[in-house]
C-alpha cells in the first residue's frame, strides 16, 4: 500500500532522513515513532508530495510520489501536525471547501459531510464557526477534512499533540472506526505508550535511521532482557546516581522527586546483585522495583544505542 | 456548475466581514471628497461671477477625478493580492492545498479573481462619481467605459506582481513590501532613465549636436512609449486626454501616426501600457506556477 525505499533527504548538509525503507500493508495501523527531530514529519511530508526526496522515493499503491504525485496523491489523506483551519468559515462551509478543492460533486457533498462529521463526533457543531471549536474538535475537524476524498491511506502526523485526556481517547476511537472501515493508517508520535494501543506494527526512528519495525509484542520481545528499575534511597541520590553509571548493563539514568529510574539490561539474579550491591556500598534503599510498561524503555534504550553508534 | 472553490471561499469571507464595507465606504468618502472639492470651487467661481460656466473644467473634474481614483486603486490592490499566498502560509492553511489535486492555475486564478472582484467592486462602485460629470457633458459614457477597463488592466498588472510576491515570499508584510517596490521601481526607473537621457542630450547639444541627441530627437515618442509603458498615468492620460479609443484605432487602421516616426509611433500609449501589463502578467503569473509546483 505504502512503501518507502532508499529514502534520503538532506536540509543543505544535515541529513534528516537516511536510507529509510519500510512498507505498511493495506489495513495495517502503523506508528512511526521517533524523538522531535528523527525524521518523522520530513518522511510523512514526502508522502503527502509536501517535499522532494534528496534520493529514495516513496511509492503509494504502486504510484512514484516524485513522478506521479497527482495520482499518488488521490490515495493519501493527510493529517498535519498543526490544525490548518479557516477560522472564519463555519464547519459546513469548511468542509464545502474541501469538497470543492477535491471536485466532489455539489450533488453529493451535503452527504459527504454529514457522513463524515457523524464520524468525528461534529453533527451537533456543524453552524459553528471553526474558530468557536476546542482544540480537540478542531483536530477531528481536521481529520474529517482528510477524509473527503475517501482515501485509502491516512496519514497523520503527530495527531495527538496538545490534546487532554479525553480528546485523546476520542480520537483513538475514532482511529479504531476507521482501521475498522479499511483503511491504511499511518501515525506519527515521539510517544510510544500512545501509539502502542492503537497501532499493528510499530516504526521506531532515530536521527533519519529505522531502528526497529515490527508488532508492539514483536518490539517488547526484541527487547525482553531490558527492563526499567525504580529505586528510593535515603541520602544523597547524586552518589548513588554516580554508582549505578559505573555499572555497564545500567543506562539510561533519570532522576526524579525522590527517586531513581534506569534502564537494566540483565537477569534477576544480576538484579538481586545489583542490589545487594548497593546495600553493601552502604546506600539506604527503602524501594526497589521493576517497572511496568516497559515500552517507554525500550524506546529510550534503542534511541541511546543509536546515539551510542553515533559518537 | 461548480466555480473555483477558492475564489466561492474568498468571496464569501471576505464580504461577510465588516472591513470590506468599512473600504468600500473610506475608498468612497475619498474619492466623494475629491468630486465635491472640485466641484465647489468650480461652482464657487461660477457663481460669484469670476468666471463664465465653461464645460471643459468638468472635464478637468474628471480627469482629476479618474488620476486619483487610479492613484488609490494602484495603493490598494497589492494589499489584496500580495497576501493571498502568504495568507495561507501564515493560517498554515497552504499545505493542506497542495497535497490535493488542485492545479497551481486553479490556486493562483482563484485567489487572483478572487481579489481583482473587489478591486472591481471598488471601480463600479465608484461610478456614480464620475457619472455626475455626464450630467455637464464634455464626457461620454464610452469614454468612461475604456477608461474602467484600462484601469481594470492595470489592477490584473498589478495582481500579477502581487501574485508573483506572495508565492515567493512566506510573510505577508515581506510581500506586500517588495509587490510595492517592484512596482515602485517599475514607475521610478524609467523615469530616471529618461531624466539621464534628455541630461546626455542636451550636454551633446551644447557640445555641438551627436548622435545620441539625434536619435533622441528623432524618436523622442518610441523612447517615452518604451520608458513609460509601465506607467499606467501614462496611458490613464492618453485616455483621458488625447481622445478617444475610436480615434486612437483610426489613428492605426489610417495613414495618421499618433506622433512617432516607426512602426512603433503606430502605438498609442495606453496600448504600450496594454502590451507592458500583458508581458509582465505572463511573466509573474508562469513564475507563480513555477514557485508552486517546485518542491524542496
Amino acid at each position: 500500500m505504502l512503501k518507502v525505499d532508499g529514502l534520503y533527504k538532506n536540509y543543505g548538509s544535515f541529513r534528516a532522513v537516511s536510507d529509510l525503507s519500510f512498507h505498511v500493508e493495506k489495513g495495517e495501523v502503523f506508528g512511526f515513532v521517533g524523538s522531535n527531530g528523527a525524521g518523522k514529519s520530513t518522511t510523512i511530508r514526502i508522502a503527502a508530495g509536501l517535499l522532494k526526496a534528496t534520493r529514495g522515493t516513496i511509492y503509494v499503491n504502486g504510484f512514484d510520489v516524485s513522478k506521479e504525485p497527482s495520482k499518488a496523491k488521490r490515495f493519501i489523506g493527510y493529517v498535519p501536525d498543526f490544525f490548518g483551519v479557516y477560522e472564519d468559515l463555519k464547519t459546513t462551509e469548511y468542509m464545502n471547501f474541501y469538497c470543492g478543492v477535491h471536485k466532489v460533486p455539489v450533488a453529493q457533498r451535503r452527504e459527504v459531510i454529514d457522513n463524515l462529521l457523524e464520524l468525528v463526533n461534529l453533527s451537533d457543531k456543524k453552524d459553528f464557526y471553526v474558530d468557536a471549536l476546542s482544540r480537540g474538535m478542531k483536530q477531528r475537524l481536521c481529520l474529517a477534512r482528510a477524509l473527503i476524498h475517501n482515501p485509502e491511506i491516512l496519514i497523520m502526523d503527530e495527531p495527538a499533540s496538545g490534546l487532554d485526556p479525553r480528546a485523546r481517547v476520542e480520537f483513538r476511537d475514532i482511529v479504531k472506526t476507521l482501521q475498522n472501515m479499511g483503511k491504511t493508517i499511518i501515525i506519527s508520535s515521539h510517544i510510544l505508550l500512545e501509539l502502542a494501543e492503537m497501532c499493528t506494527t510499530i516504526g521506531i526512528i532515530e536521527k533519519g535511521v529505522l531502528v526497529t519495525k515490527g508488532t508492539v509484542s514483536e518490539i517488547q520481545k526484541q527487547l525482553s532482557h531490558l527492563s526499567r528499575l525504580k529505586l528510593k534511597v535515603i541520602g544523597d541520590m547524586e552518589i548513588v546516581i554516580n554508582m549505578l553509571k559505573e555499572k555497564p548493563k545500567v543506562s539510561d539514568i533519570t532522576k526524579g522527586h525522590g527517586y531513581i529510574e534506569c534502564s537494566f539490561d540483565g537477569n534477576d539474579l544480576e538484579k538481586a546483585e545489583l542490589l545487594k550491591e548497593l546495600v553493601n556500598r552502604e546506600v539506604e534503599v527503602f524501594h526497589f522495583e521493576e517497572t511496568a510498561g516497559n515500552l517507554e524503555s525500550i524506546f529510550m534504550h534503542l534511541t541511546k544505542e543509536d546515539e551510542k553508534n553515533d559518537d | 456548475m461548480m466555480i473555483n472553490p477558492i475564489l466561492e471561499r474568498e468571496l464569501k469571507t471576505r464580504m461577510r466581514t465588516w472591513k470590506t464595507p468599512i473600504l468600500i465606504l473610506v475608498y468612497l468618502t475619498m474619492l466623494g471628497f475629491v468630486v465635491a472639492i472640485a466641484f465647489l470651487a468650480e461652482f464657487t467661481n461660477y457663481s460669484y461671477g469670476i468666471s463664465g460656466f465653461d464645460p471643459t473644467v468638468v472635464t478637468g473634474i474628471y480627469i482629476a477625478i479618474s488620476m486619483f481614483q487610479l492613484g488609490l486603486l494602484l495603493f490598494i490592490i497589492p494589499v489584496f493580492t500580495a497576501t493571498s499566498i502568504t495568507g495561507e502560509r501564515e493560517r498554515q492553511t497552504f499545505d493542506l492545498l497542495l497535497c490535493t489535486d488542485i492545479s497551481p492555475w486553479s490556486i493562483i486564478l482563484g485567489k487572483m479573481s478572487a481579489a481583482l472582484s473587489f478591486v472591481f467592486l471598488l471601480i463600479v462602485a465608484a461610478l456614480p462619481f464620475t457619472g455626475v460629470i455626464l450630467l455637464f457633458g464634455g464626457v461620454t459614457l464610452f469614454d468612461m467605459f475604456k477608461v474602467m477597463l484600462f484601469y481594470m488592466a492595470t489592477a490584473i498588472m498589478i495582481s500579477s506582481i502581487g501574485m508573483f510576491c506572495t508565492t515567493h515570499f512566506k510573510k505577508n508584510i515581506s510581500s506586500i513590501i517588495v509587490s510595492y517596490v517592484i512596482y515602485g521601481a517599475s514607475l521610478a526607473i524609467p523615469a530616471i532613465l529618461i531624466a539621464v537621457a534628455a541630461i546626455i542630450s542636451e550636454m551633446s547639444y551644447s557640445s555641438g549636436g551627436s548622435a545620441i541627441q539625434q536619435f533622441m530627437e528623432n524618436y523622442a515618442y518610441e523612447i517615452m512609449l518604451f520608458t513609460f509603458g509601465s506607467n499606467p498615468f501614462y496611458g490613464a492620460t492618453d485616455l483621458l486626454v488625447s481622445g478617444s479609443f475610436v480615434d486612437n484605432i483610426f489613428n492605426i487602421m489610417g495613414n495618421g501616426s499618433t506622433g512617432g516616426t516607426s512602426i512603433l509611433g503606430k502605438i498609442t500609449p495606453w496600448m504600450a501600457n496594454v502590451i507592458y501589463y500583458a508581458i509582465i502578467s505572463t511573466i509573474a503569473l508562469l513564475l507563480s506556477r513555477r514557485k508552486l509546483t517546485k518542491l524542496k
